[in-house]
């Protein structure tokens, strides 16, 4: 009789010095369904995760691939027993052509071996892009591609392995609402196929959309599966944190009227073939929301703002002053601060320390003379450390050592230590856990509360709703659309970051 | 998707700019020097770039792999040694041969087993290697040029065949073999991988410490090409003869649009780099200039090419938003 299952992990556990990252978990997978996988960040998804797909061993427990127990030590192994992980970094060449990254590592070859058939590898190629339902060319430069669609190439190069189990790590972070839409299209018409999906997640409302069975771990211990059918979102958090859903989002206070004085104020911002026509306001101690589409001109009107991308027409002024020359080093002496987008390269520095990276902006306000006072800089990144929570063992540690949400803390760290009126937050919850978020936007409101500024861009709607006095809609490089507070609905921010085109689902 | 506007990086350099800039440096020579544009001078300057040319293949292949290879103009002139020595010792020919190219592989090897397994900065493992290789040849030649007595290898280096001197052949055959091997091969596609990713590479199963021991192997090998050919031409091996032309072979990848940092590059670009380098190099000898200076202007150019590339990949960055 044939396995119900395709995957079995039984009894896993695994320590690392000094941790136990698993403690007896159960795992399984069955043909055809989406098995989420949810918890906080370090309770030992990816660690499962690793173990399944042969970057770890072990040190007790069974897999069991079909009814039969395996011993997965390799990458390879998992690779020929139709394993594949889509990771959440992405692992693709910039530099070479979609085709080369499909079939990276396992190139049809020609007879010589030396050789790689390209008759085969092209067709197979486009099948591939057609199944995934990725349209672009077989020789585009993957450097070229938008996220989404390097997000679909790594799908067509895991299942040009045949992959009958897929590990999916988080892979919504980086999209839009609708790239989003159209991946759950691909991952139904695959589990049709009765490939089995895996999906790691920290986006809770993904659960019920996509997800057949949902398994929560927490601190390396499988805390329940269920079907999702009879879960309540407010159960899941509850289990991966033991903490209420009221307390995700801590916004406390709605602004007082304007008349406040403006911070920020772009006018009719324009740079070339990027954006077109961007005019927004923020106000001394509001929260403002930037929503749209990635790829709208969200990140790049922070990045001009910033002076990393040349204006070409229209100003900004920052409180009250016309900027003519913006670079990072005039706008941080301004007191405006950038989170980026993407941390890991251009928020912190992964080999310097926890100190290191929080005094980084601020050595030149804190030590005039030029000589570091260890004694005064260990004291202020402890005063930031203990305000944010920051979990570390010692000031020392590395940064590259800490969790995601962690490393986001230690980025809003360096430039709370710098005493900034005004910070720019790209994405300040992509990729982290709830716990880390509801943390991070404690510290957003703490911060409006002291009179700092903020502009907040946002892919995640609840997280815009939730945190904004007020938002921007941009569309295609313009800000289409302002809304109010209470004026503004999912529904209607979609409808007019897409340009109203009707909301296909 | 079609909502996303996503941005363009600025086109990438074409060959065309380096055969714009060749077409320059001849008439410029040509209106300085008339007899610079004779065949014999032609030729001479093809024979002049053979060396060079042999050793910026390899080069390439390295810088394309996001590596960087200080030792490639130390080792010719250890092959050489090694050859003169060898054949001066009383083994025949072919063996000698088979001595000088192993002395190239296995330097080249040792420097790929330190970046590949060891994870070594391939600037420092090469580097170290081409202080080795130089000292070797020095202690082994007892510190000066060694008479080469083999009518076969000075062949190789003076000889003519078809028209061309044998070394531009020479040269030309590896071109070949490094344009198949880059273009067309899977080994090929590997090295701009992890040029270009190396975790990406690693992820997607390719052996990287055994991509990098043979990259720079086969870098070492071509570098002991180049120093038997030097000697043949020269009648004579030098221990230091080769020392310099890395910096010479950087410039001419870098100059044929091969980006430092890896992922991107061709070998036909190098050929024009190196052409560029090399017409350089015999005008300014030809409108008698002291030679100091023409070192000056020579390392101007490789240090212009250098902040050239470093300005490209800013730009890359920045637009890589």
């Amino acid at each position: 009789m044939q396995c119900p299952y395709l995957v079995q992990l039984k009894g896993i556990c695994k320590s690392f010095p000094g941790v136990r990252a698993l403690n007896n978990v159960d795992f399984d997978l069955k043909p055809g369904e989406v098995h989420v996988l949810i918890g906080e960040n370090g309770a030992g998804k990816s660690t499962l995760m690793k173990i399944l797909s042969g970057n770890y061993m072990q040190d007790s427990g069974e897999i069991i691939l079909g009814g039969k127990a395996v011993t997965m030590d390799s990458p390879k192994k998992a690779e020929e027993s139709g394993i594949s992980i889509i990771h959440q970094e992405f692992n693709l060449v910039p530099q070479l052509t979609v085709e080369q990254n499909i079939f990276l590592g396992h190139e049809p070859r020609c007879k010589m071996k030396l050789f790689p058939n390209r008759a085969v590898s092209r067709s197979d190629a486009g099948k591939l892009l057609e199944r995934v339902g990725l349209d672009v060319g077989l020789d585009e430069r993957v450097e070229d591609l938008g996220v989404a669609q390097k997000q679909l190439v790594e799908l067509a190069k895991a299942l040009s392995l045949d992959a009958r189990v897929l590990i999916m790590d988080e892979p919504t972070a980086a999209l839009s609402s609708r790239e989003i839409e159209s991946l759950f299209g691909i991952i139904r018409q695959l589990t049709g196929e009765g490939v089995g999906i895996i999906y790691i997640s920290h986006r809770l409302g993904e659960v019920h959309e996509i997800g057949d069975r949902v398994t929560v771990l927490r601190d390396g211990q499988g805390v329940g599966t269920m079907n999702v059918a009879d879960v309540v979102l407010d159960e899941l958090v509850r289990m991966m944190v033991g903490r209420d859903l009221s307390e995700m989002f801590v916004r406390s206070r709605v602004p007082a009227e304007s008349g406040r004085k403006i911070v920020l104020k772009a006018e009719r911002l324009c740079v070339d073939g990027l954006l077109d026509d961007i005019s927004l306001e923020v106000r001394e101690g509001e929260i403002v929301g930037l929503a749209g589409l990635v790829g709208s001109g969200r990140t790049e009107f922070a990045k001009a703002v910033f002076g990393v991308l040349p204006v070409s027409d229209g100003h900004i002024e920052l409180f009250g002053e016309r900027v003519t020359r913006s670079n990072p080093r005039n706008l941080i002496r301004m007191g405006v601060g950038l989170v980026p987008e993407d941390r890991k390269d251009e928020g912190i520095i992964q080999i310097l320390s926890v100190q290191e990276n929080i005094t980084m902006a601020s050595l030149g306000r804190l030590f005039p003379s030029g000589i570091v006072k260890s004694s005064i800089e260990r004291r202020t990144t402890q005063k930031y450390v203990d305000m944010l929570r920051i979990m570390t063992d010692s000031l020392g540690k590395q940064v590259c050592f800490l969790s995601g949400g962690n490393q986001q803390k230690v980025v809003v760290g360096k430039w709370l230590c710098s005493e900034l009126r005004l910070i720019i937050f790209d994405e300040p919850t992509r990729g982290v856990d709830v716990g880390a978020k509801a943390e991070i936007h404690r510290i957003m409101d703490d911060l409006v509360r002291q009179g700092v500024s903020i502009l907040m861009i946002s892919s995640d709607l609840p997280e815009v709703l939730g945190m904004s006095d007020r938002i921007y809609v941009v569309r295609s490089g313009r800000t289409v659309r302002e809304f109010a507070r209470d004026e503004a609905s999912q529904e209607e921010i979609i409808r007019h970051a897409m340009g109203g085109e009707s909301c296909a689902s | 998707m079609q909502a996303d506007t996503q941005l363009r990086r600025p086109r990438r350099r074409r060959l065309s700019s380096s055969v714009v800039a060749i077409l320059g440096l001849i008439a410029v020579f040509a209106i300085v020097s008339p007899d610079f544009l004779s065949i014999e001078n032609a030729v001479s300057i093809l024979l002049q770039s053979s060396v060079l040319a042999i050793i910026a293949f390899g080069m390439t292949m390295v810088i394309v792999s996001g590596g960087m290879n200080l030792s490639l103009g130390a080792i010719p002139g250890l092959a050489g040694v090694v050859c003169a020595m060898s054949l001066r010792a009383g083994a025949p020919v072919g063996l000698s041969v088979v001595y000088a190219l192993g002395s190239g592989l296995v330097c080249g090897a040792i420097v790929g087993f330190l970046v590949g397994a060891f994870g070594m900065a391939p600037f420092i493992a090469t580097l170290g290697m081409a202080g080795i290789a130089e000292g070797l040849a020095l202690a082994l030649s007892g510190g000066g040029a060694v008479f080469m007595p083999s009518d076969a290898i000075q062949r190789l280096g003076s000889g003519v065949f078809l028209f061309l001197p044998i070394p531009v052949w020479i040269a030309a055959a590896v071109f070949a073999v490094t344009l198949v091997m880059l273009k067309a091969t899977v080994y090929g596609t590997y090295l701009y991988a992890v040029g270009g990713n190396e975790d990406a590479a690693r992820l997607s199963g390719i052996n990287v410490a055994l991509v990098k021991l043979t990259l720079y192997s086969f870098a070492g090998l071509l570098a002991a090409i180049a120093g038997l050919v030097l000697a043949g031409r020269m009648n004579t091996a030098h221990p230091s003869g080769a020392v310099g032309m890395e910096f010479e072979a950087v410039a001419a990848t870098v100059v044929g649009g091969t980006r430092l940092g890896g992922g991107r590059g061709n070998v036909t670009g190098t050929v024009l780099g190196v052409l560029i380098v090399s017409i350089l190099r015999a005008g300014l000898n030809m409108t008698g200039l002291p030679a100091p200076w023409q070192m000056v202007i020579l390392g101007a150019l490789i240090t212009g090419t250098l902040v050239a590339d470093a300005m490209m990949r800013n730009r890359e960055r920045r637009y890589a938003a």
